[in-house]
């Protein structure tokens, strides 16, 4: 959707990505924005780091979180995502999986993020 | 990072840490190269048909090297092992470096032809790099598709112990943990060879989990999701409790993906873990022991302690990963700067030799 130009032909457009994960993130980005870096007279249209329309046009949900065995990990995965708006809560219920939002990633963070990421985020992201 | 660097004049080679490169090419400048190593009957059949792959991009403008690393006689950068040796090797006081042909062999839809290419492959690896240059291992190459003729080329060299590892392509037909390639890691296992996986060489299949991108750009952010679709296949098929001693090396496919790759399979597979009852240990404990991974194109976080951050995530496995130049592609790394000047030495020693040494027994 970025290297297409999806972004510039839409600015508008957001989108929701459900269930991924979210801890593979900050590796993609590093990788996406050094080829651009690279190849972007390939992709003229990508106007700006590939990594700024991602914070910018995507929004995430946390479960599965995929959470390591050592919280502190989870926090520099967050830290390295560079924004504080693109995490939602979910629940996917009724499935199940591996790790409980509150235990594995809320509780540890400050309360304003952890605010963002319950409420704030999702209110703002689907206008309600 | 792939800025090419004049060496300093004053910085003479002894006082130079020493390297060992773990993605070195060895060009063939046309498929007449391997002329002297095909019989008759195939140089007829190249020059009248030529190599004939599946559809869809395997190295598009990847082949475009570096015009500095070109030869005086102007064949292709990388062709010639003597100019190899000067641009690279000795400046850069290269201990050792494996070989990684990228060439139309292990990817033919005429299956004879292939396994006759791979054979003149290592034929030529043989005459025209390890015998003139001892600092030189190589990267078989084997018809992947067609097990039994990789298992006789592989029996074919086996004594040779200057090939220390089996090529694949990034994208083999099916997924490397499939069955159809389990008597190629036997026979790796039996005669103490790795297996590796080279970043973007295909043999169908799309680079993306979801089809065929536009772009070349989209092929080289790509390599990281093709080989985790590897590795998750390698570990969750079970090849590592088959062949406990083998080792997957991953190049070319970048590497800040295992952290996040293995807390997803663990969280995964204590919820599933009944499907695969084969599997006698975590996920991520079969990738800290099997997986080694090359560090060109190396990666470059948004914020220079990030990187710290990575390395701190690997834990013990930063024993794993091993220095790359991918020499002398046009996105290869000077070692230089291949790394962030303030890692502490101890890691960049590793990363740049003791690893290597210790994976390749050097």
């Amino acid at each position: 959707m970025v290297s297409e130009g999806v972004f510039d032909q839409f600015p508008t457009l957001r989108v929701a990505l459900l269930e991924s994960g979210f801890t593979w993130i900050p590796a993609h980005m590093w990788r996406f924005d050094k080829e651009w870096r690279n190849l972007r007279r390939l992709v003229p249209w990508v106007r700006q780091a590939p990594s700024e329309y991602i914070r910018q046009h995507f929004k995430v949900s946390i479960q599965p979180i995929d959470a390591p065995d050592d919280p502190k990990a989870l926090l520099q995965v967050i830290e390295q995502l560079g924004s504080d708006e693109m995490l939602m809560y979910a629940s996917d219920y009724p499935h199940v999986h591996a790790n409980d939002p509150e235990q594995s990633l809320l509780q540890h963070l400050p309360d304003a993020l952890a605010h963002k990421i319950r409420h704030t985020n999702a209110q703002e992201f689907y206008k309600v | 990072m792939a800025i090419s660097a004049p060496v300093r004049e004053e910085r003479a080679t002894r006082t130079r840490r020493a390297l060992i490169d773990c993605d070195f090419h060895n060009e063939l400048d046309s498929i007449k190269d391997l002329y002297p190593y095909l019989s008759q009957r195939w140089r007829d059949h190249i020059d009248a048909f030529g190599t004939r792959g599946p559809g869809g991009s395997y190295y598009p403008r990847f082949m475009d090297h570096r015009e500095d690393a070109r030869p005086p006689s102007g064949r292709r950068s990388g062709s010639e092992v003597a100019h190899s040796r000067k641009d690279f090797l000795d400046p850069y006081n290269v201990a050792h470096a494996t070989l990684i042909p990228l060439t139309p062999a292990g990817r033919q839809m005429n299956g004879d032809l292939d396994a006759a290419l791979a054979t003149a492959v290592n034929d030529w690896q043989i005459a025209d790099w390890l015998d003139p240059e001892p600092r030189l291992r190589a990267s078989m190459i084997v018809p992947v598709e067609d097990a039994p003729a990789a298992v006789a080329e592989i029996e074919r060299r086996a004594n040779d112990k200057r090939f220390v590892q089996v090529q694949f392509p990034g994208r083999p037909h099916e997924p490397m943990g499939r069955r159809k390639y389990w008597p190629i890691y036997e026979a790796c296992a039996k005669h103490g060879l790795h297996v590796m996986s080279h970043a973007f060489g295909g043999n169908g299949n799309p680079i993306t989990g979801t089809g065929w991108p536009s772009f070349y750009l989209e092929d080289h952010v790509g390599p990281a999701q093709a080989m985790q679709a590897n590795v998750i296949s390698m570990v969750a098929e079970g090849v590592f409790d088959r062949f406990p001693t083998l080792k997957l090396v991953s190049v070319e496919n970048g590497f800040g993906w295992v952290p996040s790759l293995m807390w997803r399979m663990d969280n995964a597979w204590t919820l599933l873990r009944s499907e695969v009852p084969h599997l006698q240990h975590a996920p991520s404990e079969y990738i800290r022991q099997h997986l080694y991974l090359t560090t060109q194109p190396v990666e470059e976080p948004h914020k220079p302690h990030f990187f710290s951050q990575m390395l701190e995530q690997f834990g013990d496995m930063v024993s794993h990963i091993l220095f790359a130049s991918d020499y002398p592609h046009w996105d290869s790394d000077n070692p230089d700067m291949a790394l962030p000047s303030f890692l502490p030495e101890k890691t960049k020693q590793m990363i740049y030799f003791d690893n290597a040494k210790a994976l390749f027994g050097l």
